[in-house]
């Protein structure tokens, strides 16, 4: 029986390959299913071939990620401070990166990822979080309360206090503030 | 690579990191947010980890989500362990709020019934109570007693409430008040009186209130009164304390033993353990 090799064969979205250390690459529950059951990864000629959401730059990124935390004998503090440091980085890669990690299945970066996420986007208002992320506004063609189904009594009850507007996004928004004001 | 780009998994993922205020408002930016906020993997997080123990007892309707769960349970408190106690949800922020009903006080004379009564809501006596585990929808809810008994003050002139709480039952890393929910009606003894209230956990903390809103005495100025609260009856605060979240427990208590006055016409509901400050909490 051979050794463990080493190194294991990755294809990125670029359709580009590379050899990276297999002991870090395996960290990835996607590249660790991939090498384990299906034996690929050996060589050049049966690369990995990783999710679409895995550029060369994320798949990096990522293997920066599990390298660091792959060291064993690392302090908690030290841990939470790489992670800290790990995601000061701009909205869209954040978002690109949470996006690569959760195809390869690698759970903890993605709670990490989703926390600083969560940091940007808590407290703006919908608006905001459409510039942020240029989304498109596809819900104002859905003009009805009946979208959102908060607690009907309240619902009720606040229809009926603003009474005036003609259902529709508005009244959704208000609604869902003096639900919780 | 956009936001869009994110599965509705991990944009639910994000949202659970965030606070029920946040995803509602927040269901408004698409429809992938949309469905991402409504989903159950979100509103399990902002329910407390432990909900479903809590309300073991209790025989709700089904609900037909989390979301549908938790707005429940923040409107409307359900009786738990037998009556002594009821559980809520703080609604901007899903942190636990319990209410230890009068019969799990330890009322001096409580029992002996020339001194104090036990009685329904003086205010809503027509009214029908469920005595466990269902959310109800009172008929006016602007005004409603949550459990079956409370307690009816005859006469004293030892007044001595005291009620103790496990601290581990409350969500922890919260500064949490506790506050004493009664009723006066045709009350004696009150006016212009110093009542003593205190909060002990890890040190003592005690002062005086006035637990008679009409008081106009100098003897009495200045000294905190109490509210109305949205059900209809009266709160004063207690005390505050900072629940870390270890094992321990908190001491409560009003008193009014000094005077030495005849007292009647006080209602006591219980005492509420409530979060104080949502917004610095909800982190």
């Amino acid at each position: 029986m051979k050794m463990m090799k080493p190194y294991v064969w990755l294809q990125t979205s670029d359709d580009s390959i590379q050899q990276v250390e297999q002991e870090i690459a395996m960290f990835c529950p996607l590249i660790c299913q991939e090498i384990i059951q299906k034996g690929m990864g050996s060589s050049k000629n049966c690369a990995i071939c990783l999710p679409q959401q895995v550029s060369p730059a994320m798949l990096s990124l990522i293997l920066d990620y599990c390298r660091f935390h792959q060291v064993p004998g690392r302090s908690n503090k030290e841990r939470k401070s790489y992670d800290e440091k790990f995601v000061r980085i701009d909205t869209e890669r954040l978002c690109e990166l949470t996006s690569a990690a959760d195809s390869l299945q690698l759970k903890p970066l993605v709670d990490l990822t989703s926390r600083a996420l969560a940091r940007i986007i808590e407290g703006k208002t919908p608006e905001e979080i459409r510039d942020i992320f240029h989304l498109p506004d596809d819900l104002t063609e859905n003009v009805e309360v009946e979208e959102e189904h908060v607690d009907d009594r309240s619902v009720d009850d606040l229809l009926s206090f603003i009474n005036g507007n003609d259902g529709g996004k508005l009244n959704i928004l208000t609604i869902l503030i003096f639900v919780f004001t | 690579m956009e936001f869009q780009g994110l599965p509705e998994g991990c944009i639910a993922l994000i949202l659970s990191r965030t606070t029920p205020v946040d995803a509602c408002r927040l269901s408004l930016v698409s429809k992938l947010f949309n469905s991402a906020a409504d989903s159950d993997a979100v509103w399990e997080r902002f329910l407390p980890s432990d909900y479903r123990s809590i309300i073991s007892e209790c025989s709700l309707p089904n609900y037909p989500s989390k979301k549908a769960l938790y707005l429940a349970l923040a409107d409307h408190p359900v009786i738990i362990d037998e009556g002594k106690k009821s559980f809520q949800l703080e609604k901007k922020s899903g942190k636990k709020c319990y209410m230890l009903a009068a019969r799990a006080l330890f009322i001096v004379w409580g029992d002996t019934e020339q001194y104090w009564n036990w009685t329904t809501d003086p205010d809503s006596r027509s009214k029908q109570f469920q005595n466990s585990g269902h959310i109800w929808a009172p008929a006016n809810p602007k005004k409603f007693t949550v459990f079956p008994e409370v307690a009816e003050l005859r006469d004293v002139c030892w007044l001595e409430i005291r009620g103790v709480f496990n601290t581990l039952t409350l969500s922890p890393d919260t500064q949490y008040a506790a506050y004493f929910v009664f009723k006066m009606i045709d009350a004696r003894g009150f006016r212009n009186r110093r009542v003593e209230v205190s909060v002990d956990f890890n040190g003592d903390g005690t002062k005086n209130v006035c637990l008679d809103g009409s008081s106009n005495s100098a003897r009495v100025a200045g000294l905190q009164r109490p509210s109305l609260r949205s059900d209809g009856w009266l709160e004063i605060e207690m005390g505050e304390f900072f629940n870390v979240g270890l094992e321990d427990e908190v001491q409560m208590s009003v008193k009014e033993v000094k005077g030495g006055n005849w007292k009647s016409g006080l209602f006591v509901e219980g005492i509420e353990v409530r979060p104080k400050w949502h917004w610095h909490n909800a982190a």
